[in-house]
């Protein structure tokens, strides 16, 4: 579970995020928004890379940052993200991108092999563990972050734009491979999403920033039906037409 | 489509800048081999075990120089660069000015307080001081922020998400050691040959400290008693295979690397990797503190000893020999290296060539520039530039233009190419393309031309092999006059070269301060 309670965030004197509330269970919620309206400093602020000025932020059952204080670090939240441009250490092989994490948590060495065996299994790339990102592919590159992130059996995932800069093949690769986790796993999920296909591709509930306010959450449905501000009218109307395969 | 006359405008300008580097950095090195075969008996200094000895020893305390300055210089740098500290540009600041003096300068001042009659001193600490031990410390103290500088441009280069992905999964201290320091390796590597090209060349702390070097040996067969130039040029030999080993090195650990790793461009938006810890600020004033210290005892010695008001009687021109050779050589070097830069960011071939000449001439020891430029230039035919203050003009520029290009480079690098691509299909010319790819790094040329600037006042090992008669910069000035003057004045005038080096670094300063963007 990840809850947000009235956080408001300031940076350089500008508010970022004002007052913002939200839960995700087990469930995949899409965060919606126009550039600039804090969609980014929201998952910094649950990654704690950010502190709050105000509000409460818990995350599985446990309140990681108040009134302006964070009381666990980043390290210590067990919360996975996808960044948006994937950071994965150039340096690391696969396997070591996996391992970081998992060496930092003194998973011991058999414990991280079979676990990261496992994970580079999963997102199906058995035997290029000893790959690094510049020797991948771009799907590939996408697996080894989603790989990353699950291998720490975290309390939440976090992704951001997670197919900002894939072609439409990969894309449909990358939704299946994400349908699949969240069959699998009812992991509470956070996806930051400027493509409504997306969002209606992964999450039941979209939540609407603007101006680092939530203006309106609901289904895409209900958005489209009653919309609150012109780019929630904007964001549901569009045509949505990407159906993931059933048999992922 | 060009525009008119474009087609021949990049090559010449391109070829003009490469001339400029030749001119400086050819002749001596072709004079020396020259010298070298036209001698008789050049291999007899070899033959001796106490050489190679003397040569082994050298290396060794080099070597130990950059491995404690690495050893140092990395997590310090680390620490200036991402943790939240008080005060943190003003100590950064006082850590690294004592980068951008004349390391005799410094170990006088440790002088003043461990000599034996020093403020703190006595026999035990004149003995360390007098010592392999003291020559390594001395020349740590001086050549530490090179890597610290160099690390913390490094690591606030690196992409802002690596770190945090970084942070997220395994804390701090492990995005640090194995996330934040292995991508600003290329720089940190780069850090590592010049402090060891620098500790190798350097001839006055060895000499002041009395430790024998293998560059001494070389210096003392050009002057004096040993005055031997075909043996000088012999002895300069392994000094080469030494340069030309170094830059290997630099190439393939940090080159082209280096020029990204530097240029700053991954900053972004972020918090700072650790947050702040009372011990971090202590760390923070020892360094500061230790780079100050030798300062603040040559300022205090030199105003006990009267020194401020004799100096005037025995300065004569050095200053103003100083400023002119070195702005000089600055202007030449900024306007070769701003072409060059260009063509380097780009991956041009003669911008990627003559950086490695410029690279060679930089780590090759100054000894041998010294030396070469003496052989290349003291003829009847250009007797007009080597009789002038042109020749150390000539002398900085072969040694310190890769500081010029490489800051240049650095700084293109982290502009889109597309940008440059754009200006070429609308029909942009050489000249105009320059301009434009200049005018979006335009700090590049302040700060590469105070680099070159500074570098070339604090030159002390080629200058006190050329200087002419009357000519002589500061640096030599001080240095003879601590050998047979008085030791106030010697205090008073390294007080004023600090005065000249901080006001041009405190100039190119407040010119690249960051601005509030409207």
């Amino acid at each position: 579970m990840i809850e947000m309670r009235d956080v408001t965030v300031r940076l350089g004197g500008k508010t970022i995020l004002d007052r913002v509330s939200l839960s995700v269970g087990d469930e995949v919620v899409a965060l919606a928004g126009p550039s600039g309206c804090g969609k980014t400093t929201l998952l910094r602020v649950l990654l704690g890379l950010e502190t709050p000025v105000d509000g409460e932020v818990w995350i599985g059952g446990q309140s990681v940052s108040a009134q302006g204080r964070l009381l666990v670090a980043p390290e210590h939240r067990n919360i996975a993200m996808v960044f948006q441009d994937l950071a994965l250490w150039p340096h690391l092989t696969a396997h070591g991108n996996l391992a970081f994490g998992l060496r930092a948590r003194r998973v011991s060495k058999d414990e991280r092999e079979r676990r990261i065996a496992t994970a580079l299994a999963w997102v199906g790339l058995d035997g290029k563990g000893d790959k690094r990102p510049g020797q991948l592919s771009g799907g590939e590159r996408q697996r080894v972050a989603i790989a990353r992130a699950l291998v720490l059996d975290p309390h939440a995932l976090l992704l951001d734009e997670p197919f900002a800069s894939l072609d439409i093949l990969l894309k449909h690769e990358i939704l299946n491979l994400l349908a699949r986790l969240f069959a699998e796993r009812r992991l509470p999920t956070l996806c930051v999403t400027h493509d409504p296909r997306d969002a209606a591709a992964l999450a039941k509930r979209v939540i609407v920033l603007e101006r680092g306010r939530i203006v309106q959450e609901g289904t895409l449905g209900e958005l489209a039906e009653a919309s609150a501000t012109p780019f929630v009218r904007a964001f549901a109307g569009v045509n949505r037409t990407f159906v993931p395969d059933q048999s992922a | 489509m060009t525009a008119a006359g474009g087609k021949w405008q990049g090559p010449s300008v391109v070829a003009g800048a490469a001339a400029v580097i030749l001119i400086a950095v050819v002749p001596p090195l072709i004079a020396t081999f020259g010298q070298v075969i036209g001698a008789e008996d050049v291999l007899a200094p070899f033959a001796t075990a106490q050489l190679w000895l003397l040569f082994a020893r050298s290396l060794a305390l080099a070597g130990a120089v950059t491995a404690l300055s690495l050893v140092v210089g990395v997590p310090l740098g680390i620490l200036f660069a991402r943790a939240h500290l008080p005060l943190q540009r003003l100590l950064f600041a006082a850590h690294l000015s004592i980068l951008f003096l004349p390391p005799f300068l410094p170990t006088l001042g440790w002088f003043h307080v461990f000599g034996r009659d020093g403020y703190l001193g006595g026999p035990l600490s004149a003995a360390i001081l007098f010592s392999d031990v003291g020559l390594v410390l001395a020349l740590t103290n001086v050549l530490l922020p090179a890597v610290t500088g160099l690390t913390a441009i490094g690591a606030r280069g690196i992409d802002a998400s690596l770190e945090e992905a970084a942070r997220v999964a395994g804390g701090p201290w492990r995005a640090a050691a194995f996330v934040v320091v292995p991508t600003a390796a290329p720089a940190i590597a780069l850090a590592g040959v010049i402090v060891f090209a620098l500790a190798f060349s350097e001839l006055g702390v060895p000499m002041f400290l009395r430790v024998d070097v293998y560059p001494e040996l070389v210096f003392s067969r050009l002057g004096g008693m040993d005055f031997a130039p075909g043996e000088a040029a012999a002895l300069a030999l392994p000094l080469v295979v030494l340069a030309a080993a170094l830059l290997w090195i630099e190439q393939r650990l940090a080159g082209g690397r280096a020029v990204a790793a530097l240029g700053g461009g991954g900053l972004g938006v972020r918090a700072p990797l650790f947050a702040f810890r009372p011990w971090m600020l202590g760390v923070g004033l020892i360094a500061a503190s230790i780079s100050l210290a030798p300062i603040a005892a040559l300022l205090v010695h030199g105003a006990e000893r009267g020194g401020l008001l004799e100096a005037g009687r025995w300065i004569g021109a050095a200053p103003v020999n100083s400023l002119l050779a070195s702005s000089l050589a600055a202007t030449f070097m900024v306007m070769a290296g701003a072409i060059l830069g260009v063509s380097l960011a780009r991956q041009g071939v003669v911008g990627v060539w003559l950086d490695r000449i410029a690279v060679l001439a930089f780590v090759l020891p100054a000894a041998i520039l010294g030396v070469g430029i003496a052989y290349a230039w003291n003829r009847p035919a250009t007797n007009w530039l080597y009789a002038s203050v042109l020749v150390l003009v000539v002398a900085y520029v072969a040694r310190y233009s890769a500081l010029a290009t490489r800051t240049v480079a650095a700084a293109v690098a982290q502009t889109p190419r597309s940008l440059d691509d754009a200006a070429r299909t609308v029909g942009a010319g050489y000249f105009d393309r320059l301009r434009l790819q200049l005018g979006m790094a335009p700090q590049a040329l302040i700060g590469a031309f105070a680099l070159a600037l500074v570098f070339s006042l604090r030159d002390l090992e080629t200058a006190v092999l050329l200087y002419p008669p009357g000519g002589e910069p500061l640096t030599a000035r001080i240095f003879t006059l601590e050998a047979n003057g008085p030791a106030g004045v010697v205090s008073a005038l390294a007080a004023l070269h600090m005065l000249i080096t901080f006001m041009a670094v405190g100039l190119a300063w407040f010119a690249l301060r960051p601005r509030a963007s409207a």
